[in-house]
């Protein structure tokens, strides 16, 4: 028995000790290696792009789901760490107050090379926290077989829709998206249209987390539009997007408020169809959109992983060129931010959906931002939800009590 | 046959197995230890290696021959039952939230190096790494400047421009024609060329001279080092067709391919810039002068604003904050305990107490009606088919069981399209008009309908075994003394199913108190109520929880999300221990 256990104790340990190395072995390896957090729509270009690493450094793409990439850089392991990420704009506030990413320098030719409004949105606090990369935005989609001439105003959208449904071509007037939840995003052209408006600014050009618009003098003057709409059934919140998709791609719905994200589905339809911008609702006011910016970001973890410099070059230098950001969009369908790479772009609908969102709005990337979409997209829902549906003024007005006090509680 | 397997197995073959089994395990632990120093997690380095060694020991000698058949189950325990709720129940004594996530010494770095800015008029600079005569990393820089004949777009965002009206092109049958004039997009302020605060015509120190001469001027070259910038003769700079240095007399460049061996030396690299900052690299081929704006005392353990001469000190809940301003603080901050905060917040936060009420009540409610309807379904099922007689029993069954057998979130989200107010299959084919999913009252209709479909099967299954194992010979000996089928069923059926089944329906009611899916992935808790702002009329606690947490203020509570998940466990737990107490009471009366 003694004999047996000493043996025992000799044989595992070597066992152990083989293990141990072999497994430490890789990990030994990793200096010089950029660890890219993407999405499965960007990877396969991102893998192009880093095919052959980056600059002598080796470059390890890891495919998450997007809006995974944002929620795990919260509670991944400095080894599993990502030195870069891609992601949305309307992260920044929440990932800077975390100190997970860090602060880049954008040298003034690269961004002048970029769209200022998409290297704002990466701005948080006066401090630059990424390279955009691509924006997107809605726009309006309309079937011109069953609409000859394009609508100049919303009410003119409303008239035409409202004649289809009563003539029974069409099942839903005007598709856009909300469903019991609501859907704040899709309905932002009809309520900048309105003169809403989320945050103000302050004299700096930051957001000012105080000032809420979202039941402002003026669009409480026009919130009775909002009950026209109802009535009529211009806008229902019991369409989803599901019931939107199907309804406009079936010819059962004229007009459809949509991104770029449905271009396949709008290549697709079997009649003509024109994309523009959603016709304003008050004269002088347009119904501009939010314009959503993906970019990409440096990590705290790069230094510590001892590829910042590396990883930093990746960001700001070569990221924010014509070369990287043409290659990603030509893969995507999403336009680029570098406005050389945006004017090689031959797609004419994804350059219609970019003229649809001139003058459109950077989603605010404050924290903040998280208590706005629920009350929001409660007010439309409760106001538009048919027979029996809040006065939109009475819907709006919570809205705002209710997003004040979650950020003052904050 | 098992035994015999078992007996086949003994001796050299069984020892082998078992060695490969240890070696794994200790290989596994001598490879997790190098990143657990790293890593600074010393408590769990240490159970770890006890709980190793605690193998080796009891698996290889002969002494503790029980605690052989525990040690695994007891670590399997710890590691995937008493861990996960230590961790849970530290977390609730902290602030750990968007904004308090990392460790103070990182908040420390992520502060200095967010706070180092570009002056107003610093300059951004084109950078070539390269090595002097001695060797030395020596940075080539020149200011970048933007070529006076870039074109500027000065449109105003928010005016209806020219093109507001795009003569719209039609797409589909035939391809597009592709359209000529390319629009600017994107964002506010569609001003590709001038940089909102860098406006480097402005500048006034005298690296920016070129910018102020004419356009065919080429801005100065510096050879940068540790010692500061020193001006290169223009003979000796070399450079391409459009004008960007490519090499300097008497410096060799560094290889593309070793730039990524310099990161150590890039880190060292700290040169004193004409603004009073420093100049740093910014990657491979650029530099920026950076002025810091805080600087931290570590024996004081503050920082101090060198703009506004502001103090920021220590708060004592995970910032640095202005004593004059609490709501000035410096960020990030870090995780810090903060003591029964979070419990507390519960009851005196108006935000999270209001409604609190109505979810509890709504809770319980949903959960005993899921329980109920579940159970008087599935058992009503199971003893219809358990007729002997009956014919095509088991298709019956297996039809039954159907809705258990699909997932029960895809069955859920295609409850959310049939139960659509306006568009769905239910009101349509029948002609209603009920508002489903948009009125409160249905809407709590909807959701416990459609987890009585999820959950009946379940219950089915369950008293079909329960009433299969009650023997006949009770039944019979009760109608031999003259009981009639019903006062059989409730005198011999009824108890014994309960003793055997009890237990199970205090799990149910555990599962749907807790039943996140069946709430979230059809209603997403609302319709919205209209007395609060978080909580929608379907909201149970678990997903009222989960709002606040991560939807609500400033991004993700996962403090107080623990602290809530505390009192839902003692509540649940203080129910199921009410009711196996009385269930066992149950047994020992009838049995």
């Amino acid at each position: 028995m003694r004999r047996s256990l000493r043996a025992a104790v000799a044989t595992s340990a070597v066992a152990a000790v083989a293990f141990g190395s072999l497994l430490a072995a890789p990990a030994a390896m990793a200096a010089g290696n950029i660890i890219f957090w993407t999405d499965a729509d960007r990877a396969p270009a991102v893998r192009t792009l880093f095919a052959n690493g980056y600059q002598g450094s080796t470059v390890t793409v890891v495919v998450k789901d997007f809006g995974k990439i944002r929620d795990d850089l919260a509670t991944v392991t400095p080894d599993a760490a990502p030195d870069v990420i891609m992601g949305a704009n309307d992260w920044v506030g929440e990932l800077a107050v975390n100190g997970s990413i860090v602060k880049l320098n954008l040298a003034t030719k690269a961004k002048a090379g970029l769209s200022a409004g998409a290297v704002q949105a990466f701005n948080y606090n006066g401090k630059q926290y990424g390279t955009p990369v691509a924006v997107e935005n809605i726009a309006l989609i309309t079937n011109a077989s069953l609409v000859k001439t394009q609508p100049k105003t919303f009410d003119e959208l409303s008239t035409q829709a409202l004649a289809l449904k009563k003539a029974g071509k069409v099942d839903i007037p005007l598709a856009v998206q909300q469903g019991a939840g609501g859907d704040a995003y899709h309905m932002y052209p009809m309520f900048t249209g309105l003169g809403g408006f989320i945050f103000g600014t302050t004299a700096k050009g930051a957001y000012d987390v105080k000032n809420i618009g979202v039941f402002n003098k003026v669009f409480a003057a026009n919130a009775s539009i909002i009950d026209g709409w109802n009535k009529s059934g211009l806008v229902n919140s019991k369409v989803t997007g599901d019931i939107a998709t199907a309804a406009f791609t079936s010819g059962k719905a004229p007009f459809w408020i949509t991104g770029p994200w449905n271009l396949d589905k709008i290549k697709a339809v079997g009649f003509k169809y024109r994309i523009s911008a959603v016709p304003p609702i008050i004269p002088g006011t347009a119904s501009v959109p939010f314009i959503g910016s993906q970019g990409v970001m440096l990590t705290k973890y790069a230094a510590a992983h001892g590829v910042e410099a590396a990883a930093t070059s990746l960001v700001t230098e070569f990221m924010a060129g014509e070369k990287a950001q043409y290659q990603l969009s030509a893969l995507n369908d999403r336009f680029p931010a570098n406005t050389a790479a945006a004017a090689r772009v031959s797609n004419a609908q994804l350059k219609a959906f970019g003229l649809a969102g001139k003058g459109g709005v950077p989603i605010p990337n404050v924290a903040q931002m998280n208590a706005v979409w629920g009350p929001l997209g409660a007010a439309w829902v409760n106001s538009t939800k048919g027979a029996g549906a809040m006065p939109a003024a009475k819907a709006f007005a919570q809205a705002q009590v209710a997003i004040k006090k979650a950020v003052a509680a904050g | 046959m098992i035994q015999r397997l078992i007996a086949q197995l003994g001796g050299t073959p069984a020892l082998l197995l078992k060695l490969l089994f240890l070696g794994l395990v200790n290989g596994m632990t001598v490879w997790a230890i190098p990143t657990m120093i790293s890593n600074q997690s010393w408590v769990m380095m240490a159970v770890l290696v006890v709980a190793t060694l605690a193998l080796d020991f009891i698996l290889l000698t002969s002494r503790y021959i029980p605690a052989k058949y525990v040690i695994i189950g007891a670590i399997f325990l710890t590691i995937f039952q008493l861990i996960p709720i230590f961790y849970n129940v530290s977390i609730a004594f902290t602030n750990y939230s968007t904004g308090n996530i990392g460790t103070k010494p990182d908040a420390i770095t992520a502060i200095v190096r967010d706070s180092a800015a570009e002056s107003e008029d610093s300059t951004s600079y084109d950078m070539l790494p390269t090595r002097n005569a001695t060797g030395d990393l020596v940075l080539i820089l020149t200011p970048q400047v933007i070529a006076a004949d870039t074109p500027v777009d000065a449109t105003d965002p928010m005016a209806p421009s020219a093109s507001a009206d795009p003569g719209l092109e039609e797409f589909g049958g035939e391809p597009a024609a592709s359209e000529p004039a390319l629009e600017e997009f994107g964002g506010a302020e569609t001003t590709p060329s001038a940089a909102p605060s860098g406006d480097l015509t402005s500048g006034t120190n005298d690296l920016n001279v070129a910018t102020d001469a004419e356009a065919s001027d080429l801005p100065p070259t510096y050879a940068g080092t540790n010692d500061g910038l020193d001006e290169l003769p223009a003979s000796d700079v070399q450079r391409d067709e459009f004008g960007t240095v490519v090499s300097a007399t008497g410096f060799v460049n560094v290889p593309p391919d070793e730039l990524s061996t310099l990161e150590s030396e890039f880190n060292d690299l700290a040169i004193p810039g004409p603004q009073g900052g420093v100049i740093k690299p910014q990657g491979y081929a650029t530099a920026a002068e950076l002025v810091p704006t805080l600087t931290y005392d570590a024996a004081a353990d503050t920082f101090t604003s060198l703009d506004t001469g502001v103090v920021y000190s220590n708060n004592g809940s995970g910032n640095f904050a202005n004593p004059d301003n609490v709501e000035d603080v410096l960020v990030p901050g870090w995780r810090e305990y903060i003591g029964f905060t979070n419990f507390t917040n519960v009851f005196t936060d108006s935000q999270i107490r209001d409604p609190f009420i109505a979810v509890f009540i709504w809770t319980f409610v949903y959960a005993i009606l899921s329980v109920f309807l579940t159970f008087v379904l599935g058992l009503s099922l199971a003893i219809v088919l358990n007729k002997p007689r009956m014919r095509g029993q088991r298709i019956y069954r297996a039809l039954l069981v159907l809705p258990y057998a699909v997932p029960a979130f895809l069955s859920i989200l295609v409850w959310a399209g049939l139960l659509n107010d306006d568009f769905g299959a239910i009101n349509s084919v029948t002609g209603w008009n009920v508002p489903w999913l948009f009125d409160p009252f249905w809407a709590r209709v909807s959701v416990v309908l459609v987890n009585l479909w999820l959950g009946f099967p379940y219950m089915f299954l369950v008293s079909t075994g329960a009433l299969q194992s009650i023997p006949s010979e009770l039944q019979e000996a009760a109608r031999v003394d003259g009981a009639r089928s019903f006062q059989v069923w409730r005198r011999v059926n009824m108890p014994l199913l309960l003793v055997a089944l009890a237990p199970l329906l205090i799990a149910s009611f555990a599962f749907n108190f807790n039943n996140f899916n069946g709430i979230y992935l059809l209603t997403g808790g609302g319709p919205a109520m209209d007395n609060s702002e978080v909580a929608g009329a379907t909201d149970i606690l678990i997903s009222y929880t989960y709002k606040i947490a991560f939807s609500a203020g400033q991004g993700n509570d996962y403090g107080l999300a623990s602290a809530i998940s505390i009192y839902i466990f003692i509540i649940v737990g203080t129910i199921s221990a009410i009711s196996f107490a009385r269930s066992r009471a149950l047994r020992e009366d009838r049995a």
